[in-house]
């Protein structure tokens, strides 16, 4: 007997069930929006540490019925705004602007004003949201303000709003509306789009396909800090080596008796300063090196080259396969556990949203005459689809 | 009898959970002696103290869960095929009874 379950078969398609059989969860209202239960049962599943428990078919159910429960209000309120945000800062920034601000820009007036409105309505509705949110979560919660500010995906969601609303308002109160770009300008622009654009890995947490990729993403940032704290203290004392190395790096003119001469030149150090010298540094551990530098006949050549080797050892050959392993053991993990940890996102984001969206829950009743009980449907089937 | 409420609300598994009376083996025992018990039996009085067990991390946890799906034919098959069964989100019982119907990942 084959056996077909509801998401294996495609869209449209028909099949004769054989057998039906139905399981229930005997725990009931854990998967209802207005329950103060499972308020609780969700904020306990997205602070847990414990992965394996979205093994469990139960917590799986229940985290689908919650999110089929705020699925829409999602597209409605995060995706969509998002997208419409993202199409109209970007025509602004990359298109609009730009010409607004040339010689014969006048023409670009009406539409500059109207990506300006638009920008800052969407701003200005995004940061009431987030404080109405924010209000939500610590009524709801005992810790709601450490629920909030723990979470970063808010900073990016809240930074570029408040920058679009300074900027916009800078260049119209300061009369520079018509003038070209500055380099400040430029950066503050940069900054609010490279926000906007991580506010999507947010927004990709959402889909089954790519939530344990964020995830992923995640988790490697978190399990190499330690490996980050030693590759960047290695790359600060390889490049303060180089800069007191770099120092003196070429002979200074001498006569015949070995003595400096009068009009000698100070030699050019080999880096201007100690930046320079630790970015030296991280880009020969990147592979991107240059020797020329260290000349053949300055007096600190050998130690120049020692250092040379050293770093191209440490960082590169030993540190960074280092972190190539120690990303795979997370890459693994997280690919055995996909599915757990897609269940586990939309727990957080359930967790979030419940709050601002769903209905105000309700006290418990004692001794309720009603409970609503989860349900489980599975299906056997015999042969191939029957066509109707 | 650790699953009926005191004056205050509380069962004993939740007193059990209390930090100052936290006693991980008398849950394991507690959860291994109700996990088998017959449907419709306890499961509103369990509902806070599964959350104060997930944000411990207790064990036999996921167990206990995956041990209260119980198998329950009431339905008759009629109703399932009146609703043609198309996918998962149409595949819901929406008519007499007032019950939440949804499918999860197989079995297997």
């Amino acid at each position: 007997m084959a056996k077909k379950l509801f998401h294996t078969v495609g869209k449209g398609e028909l099949f004769k069930p054989k057998e039906i059989s139905t399981r229930v969860f005997d725990i009931p209202d854990l998967h209802l929006k207005n329950n103060k239960g499972s308020f609780e049962f969700m904020n306990a599943l997205a602070r847990t540490d414990d992965i394996n428990l979205f093994s469990s078919k139960v917590v799986q159910v229940v985290i689908k019925e919650r999110w089929r429960q705020v699925r829409m209000r999602i597209w409605m309120f995060r995706i969509l705004p998002w997208m419409a945000w993202m199409a109209t800062f970007q025509s602004w920034s990359i298109y609009v602007l730009p010409h607004f601000s040339d010689v014969d820009g006048a023409k670009y007036r009406s539409t500059n004003n109207l990506c300006q409105i638009l920008l800052v309505i969407f701003a200005i509705a995004n940061i009431v949201s987030q404080v109405y949110n924010f209000l939500r979560l610590i009524r709801y919660y005992r810790h709601g303000h450490k629920i909030y500010l723990k979470n970063l995906w808010n900073y990016f969601d809240l930074l570029p709003q408040f920058l679009i609303l300074i900027f916009v308002g800078y260049r119209r109160t300061e009369k520079r509306d018509s003038e070209p770009l500055s380099a400040f300008d430029s950066q503050i622009l940069s900054i609010i789009c490279l926000c906007i654009w991580v506010q999507s890995f947010s927004l990709l947490r959402m889909f089954e396909w790519s939530g344990y990729f964020v995830r992923m993403i995640i988790l490697c940032f978190w399990d190499v800090r330690v490996f980050g704290a030693i590759f960047f203290g290695a790359m600060i004392a390889f490049g303060n080596s180089f800069f007191l190395l770099g120092r003196q790096l070429n002979p200074m003119d001498k006569d015949v008796e070995g003595r400096i001469l009068q009009d000698a030149e100070a030699p050019e150090p080999m880096f201007p300063n100690f930046f320079q010298a630790v970015m030296y540094t991280y880009k020969a551990a990147m592979g991107d090196w240059d020797t020329d530098a260290f000349g053949a006949d300055n007096n600190s050549r050998v130690l120049l080259w020692f250092n040379w080797l050293l770093v191209t050892i440490v960082a590169l050959i030993i540190l960074l396969n280092l972190l190539i392993a120690i990303v795979s053991v997370t890459f693994e993990d997280v690919m055995n556990t996909a599915a757990e940890n897609s269940y586990y996102e939309k727990a957080k984001i359930i967790r979030d949203l419940q709050s601002a969206y769903l209905e105000m829950p309700t006290t418990q009743d004692r001794f309720p005459i009603i409970a609503f009980y989860p349900f489980l449907g599975e299906v056997d089937v015999e042969g191939d689809e029957e066509e109707e | 009898m650790p699953i009926i409420r005191d004056q205050h609300g509380k069962t004993a598994i939740d007193i059990a959970l209390e930090d100052s009376h936290y006693n991980k083996h008398f849950i394991q025992d507690f959860f291994t002696g109700i996990k088998d018990y017959p449907i419709f039996s306890f499961g509103r009085q369990l509902e806070f103290a599964i959350s104060v067990c997930i944000r411990r991390s207790h064990a036999g946890l996921v167990e206990f869960l995956d041990a209260r799906l119980k198998k329950y034919d009431h339905f008759h098959k009629v109703d399932w095929q009146k609703n043609k069964l198309h996918k998962e989100r149409k595949f819901r019982i929406t008519a007499t009874q007032k019950v939440t119907v949804f499918t999860v990942s197989p079995w297997s």
